[in-house]
Order: structure tokens, then C-alpha cells, then sequence
């Protein structure tokens, strides 16, 4: 019996096409425990999108094993068991939703799955709730915002239950108010209903509220550690294009300047620490 | 993209509104085959009074439908011409190898109210019907042949992916449009070649852009497992009123009496 969770061993994808092959993916090994909330940065083209793709199935490793508690994805009798357990959330909100109405769209999956009329009832009411999208039952997806289509996208996947939350560069089409609105709702998913979380984006800023950070580079992954311990090494991130959020910049340079500030990992401690008598 | 609000849904109280969609469905289809097997001006004229009486009975301002007969003009037109030559018979008027005659003309008038007749047919039961009910209607019309082995469920779920995706598409098409006018497409101008070749600057890179969304849409559909199911909540959604009964009843026997009638005269 293999380990729960998402397992990743010695994985390679090679995409081929006529004019020559790319690796994509080389030898990657991960493993994303139950509960956790784990970040992929990278740059556009690194890979992210990739790695989230075989994490339930849509994408097949060129070399290697993905094993979701411990069902194999290159199993085709394993997928319909792995994307229930494994809910993806994509880029563009207009491209992931099918049906002409929210009701439907969140019932989409669940209809897939085989259940009754009462449950997928049940289940929807519980996601529109939970996605603060009550009310809006009947209304026609293309008529509600980017925030908010995104919202009924991540409430569809909800309401299947997956115990496994992967999301690629959700926020890359939200405006800032609806960014902060998501990944709170992520958060909340983590920490009250103990769904794991595999969030790739290539903005610093998304990964706060993550347990672990993983950065991802033309296809290997070149850092790991708490958001705090990635977001700190500046000077590495800055050379494969990613940029440090403010909160970190600020104190590099408070402590080039001779002011280090330690232990402090968020805005409000900083200038509750710098302003103390 | 004008003319776009010809044909949606608006939204009512009317009895056609409140009417099951199944209902609606079969009475256009009963239509269908009335003016199909009736080819008596005054039986068809009769059919186009009852499109007029129910457009009026839902609500719908009557001259807007009536005007928007325009955007088919080309239609009835060429359709007309062509009954009034290339029937033979009788020619009541010559030009050259044509003969137009009374028979064509004739013919050319009761297809031309077939199609009014169709036209006005479908504009009702679109405007008066929600594409959500709409879609529930025709799942489940479309269930029995499921038994027959025939790919009933993704039947539906095209028809349902197209709904969804009409005002998407207009969207970026008016967006693409626009981006191609400001590199100087010129969609107003009075050379048709000019016209055409910027319709055609539309037409391929929203093709394209379809072509992605259609494989993002494929991956958002293989992660939520489809398999092509039965769309229970929405089947739900249908319901049959004494109402719908009736409906059903007097279009039965409208469609018996175009069968009867020329037989009787």
C-alpha cells in the first residue's frame, strides 16, 4: 500500500511535435501530504501548468509514476476514481464552465458521478453557500463577473468533494478585490475544512497563507521550503524572473541597512515592531 | 452584433410562457407537419393567424416580430422567384425563356407563408421559452431514443455547450472585430471584396480562439469526470399542467382537421 496523498516519483513529460522535443517536466519527485497547502511558483512556460495536469490524470508522465493515494494515473480504470478525489480549478473562468446555468454547472459533476436527485441537490445548495452564491441559482454564467465565474467554477469542483484542491493561476484573470476574496476562500477550505490545496500561480504574493513553497524552473524544481524561507532568497528568485513580494523587499532592505528585522513574517507585525517606543 | 435580440428569450407571464416547454416543442413540431402536408393557401393562412394570435397572446409586440420578417427577406424572395418560374404550367407572363406562370404562382405564395409560418413558429417558441427550459424540454423529448443506444446524453450536452457559448462567442467576436478595425479593417465599406476579406479577418481568428476554448472546455469536463449522463436537475425542472393538456389536445385536432380538410373538399 502506497502513501496517501499526491505522490510524484522521478517524473519526466516530454512533449514531442515536429520540431524537435521539449522536456517540460525532468525527474521530478514530490509528495503532497493530506491537508497540506502547498504553492508552485514559476514563471510562465516552467512547467506549473504541467504538473497540476498530471496530478489528476489529464496528463500522462513521458517517464515516471503519479499515484493519488496510491492509484496510478496511467491506470485508465483509475481516472474516474483520481479526478473525483483530485478537483482542478483553470486559468480562464469562461473556458471551464459548461452548462447555461449556475445551478447545472455546479450539478455537472455531480450528475457525472451517478448520484441521486436529492444529494446532488444537497450538495449544490451546500457549494453555492459555501462560495457565497446563494441566490444566483438560475443565473446564466456569461452575466456575472470574472470574479464571480471563477467562484461557480471552484463551487462545482467543491461539490464533488474532492479531497485534493488543484488550482492553475486561478487569479491571473481577477481584478485584486476578487484575487484576495479567493485565495481567503482557499484558505478557509484548508484550514476549517482540511482540504489539501496545490496552488500554482507565478505571483509571490498569492502563496501567504501556504504551508510549503515549491518553485519551479524550465522544468526542475530548484526551491523548497516555508513561504517565508523561499520568499526571503531575493537574489535567486530575481534570477529565474520571479519577483519577491514588497513585504519581503522591505526587509532585505531593512537589513542591508543595518535593521534586521527576524520572526516577523507579515505587514502588521513589521510596523507594529518599527513602531514601538 | 445587432439583431441578436431577435429570437432570445424575454422574459413573461403569458400563458405561452407558463406553458411546459415539451408542449411547446411538439405543438411547433405538430406544426411542422400541418404545413408540410397542406399545400391550401387558406389552411396556411389560417396557421399564420395562429402564429400571429399567439404572439400576440404572449405579450410580444407583434410589429417588432412582424418587422424583423426583414432579415429573412432575401429568403422569401429568392424562394418566391423560383416557385413562379421553375413551376411549369400556365404562363401568365413571359421574359425571354421564362415563363412565369399561374401555378408558380400559386406555389410560390403557399411556400412563401410556410416559411413566414416557420419563422414566426420558431420566434415564438424561442421568445417565450428560456434556453434552461429549453434544454430540459428537449432532453427530455430526445430520451427515448436512448434505448435505441443513440448518444442521447451528449446530444444534450452539445445543444446545452451551445447555449452557453453563443453570447461568449458574439463577445469576442465584436472584441476581435474591433481589435481588426483598429488595424483598418474596413467592414463599412462600399466595395463588397473590401467588406468581405475584413469579415474574413473575423472569421479565422475566432475560429482559432474557439478551437483553444474547446480544448480548455474538454479538460474542464474530463476533471469533473463526464461521461455523458442524464441531466437529472433539470428534467426535474419540467412539469405538465392541465393547461399543457389542452394545448396538446386542440393542436392534435387542428392537425387532424389539415389532414381531413382537403380530403373533404
Amino acid at each position: 500500500m502506497l502513501e496517501a496523498g499526491i505522490v510524484l516519483q522521478n517524473v519526466s513529460k516530454i512533449y514531442r511535435s515536429h520540431n524537435g522535443d521539449r522536456c517540460t517536466l525532468e525527474d521530478i519527485n514530490l509528495s503532497i501530504r493530506p491537508g497540506e497547502y502547498v504553492g508552485l511558483m514559476g514563471m510562465n512556460g516552467s512547467g506549473k501548468s504541467t504538473l497540476a495536469r498530471l496530478c489528476n490524470g489529464l496528463l500522462l508522465p513521458t517517464a515516471g509514476k503519479v499515484y493519488v493515494d496510491g492509484l496510478d494515473t496511467s491506470q485508465a480504470e483509475n481516472l474516474p476514481a483520481i479526478r473525483q478525489r483530485v478537483g482542478m480549478v483553470f486559468q480562464n473562468p469562461d473556458n471551464q464552465l459548461i452548462c447555461p446555468v449556475v445551478e447545472e454547472e455546479i450539478a455537472f459533476g455531480l450528475e457525472n458521478l451517478g448520484l441521486f436527485l436529492p444529494e446532488i441537490r444537497e450538495r449544490t445548495a451546500w457549494a453555492l453557500e459555501i462560495m457565497g452564491l446563494t441566490g444566483l441559482n438560475y443565473h446564466a454564467p456569461y452575466l456575472l463577473s470574472g470574479g464571480q465565474k471563477q467562484k461557480v467554477a471552484l463551487a462545482s469542483v467543491l461539490a464533488m468533494k474532492p479531497a485534493y484542491l488543484v488550482l492553475d493561476e486561478p487569479a491571473a484573470m481577477l481584478d485584486p478585490v476578487s484575487r484576495r476574496e479567493l485565495l481567503q476562500h482557499l484558505k478557509i477550505l484548508n484550514r476549517r475544512e482540511g482540504m489539501t490545496i496545490v496552488l500554482c500561480s507565478n505571483e509571490a504574493e498569492d502563496f501567504m497563507d501556504a504551508d510549503r513553497l515549491l518553485v519551479i524552473d524550465r522544468g526542475t524544481l530548484c526551491l523548497q521550503g516555508t513561504p517565508p524561507e523561499v520568499l526571503s532568497q531575493g537574489e535567486q528568485l530575481a534570477s529565474i524572473g520571479l519577483a519577491q513580494p514588497d513585504f519581503y523587499r522591505l526587509r532585505q532592505q531593512l537589513a542591508d541597512a543595518g535593521c534586521p528585522v527576524t520572526a516577523i513574517y507579515n505587514l502588521t507585525d513589521l510596523v507594529d515592531y518599527l513602531c514601538q517606543p | 452584433m445587432t439583431g441578436i435580440k431577435l429570437g432570445q428569450y424575454v422574459h413573461g407571464d403569458s400563458l405561452l410562457h407558463r406553458l411546459d416547454p415539451r408542449t411547446k416543442i411538439i405543438c411547433c413540431t405538430l406544426i411542422v407537419v400541418a404545413i408540410i402536408i397542406n399545400d391550401r393557401w387558406y389552411s396556411l393562412l389560417f396557421f399564420a393567424l395562429l402564429m400571429a394570435a399567439a404572439i400576440r397572446a404572449s405579450g410580444m409586440d407583434i410589429r417588432f416580430v412582424l418587422g424583423s420578417l426583414r432579415s429573412i427577406r432575401s429568403l422569401l424572395l429568392v424562394t418566391f422567384v423560383f416557385m413562379a418560374v421553375l413551376t411549369p404550367g400556365q404562363a401568365v407572363w413571359t421574359w425571354g425563356v421564362l415563363h412565369v406562370t399561374r401555378e408558380g404562382l400559386t406555389m410560390g405564395a403557399v411556400n412563401l407563408l410556410r416559411l413566414i409560418i416557420l419563422y414566426l413558429g420558431s420566434m415564438v417558441l424561442l421568445m417565450t421559452t428560456s434556453p434552461m427550459q429549453l434544454s430540459a424540454g428537449i432532453d427530455w423529448l430526445l430520451l427515448p431514443l436512448s434505448r435505441l443506444k443513440l448518444p442521447v446524453h451528449h446530444f444534450s450536452t452539445i445543444l446545452s455547450i451551445s447555449f452557453r457559448f453563443i453570447p461568449t462567442l458574439i463577445d469576442q467576436a465584436v472584441l476581435i472585430q474591433d481589435a481588426q478595425r483598429s488595424r483598418g479593417a474596413q467592414f463599412a465599406s462600399p466595395r463588397l471584396g473590401i467588406r468581405l476579406k475584413s469579415y474574413l479577418a473575423i472569421l479565422i481568428p475566432l475560429f482559432e480562439a474557439s478551437l483553444l476554448r474547446a480544448e480548455d472546455l474538454g479538460e474542464a469536463m474530463d476533471s469533473r469526470c463526464f461521461t455523458g449522463h442524464p441531466n437529472q436537475l433539470r428534467l426535474d425542472r419540467l412539469h405538465f399542467h392541465a393547461a399543457d393538456g389542452y394545448v396538446l389536445i386542440s393542436m392534435l385536432g387542428l392537425l387532424a382537421a389539415g389532414i381531413l380538410f382537403p380530403v373533404l373538399l
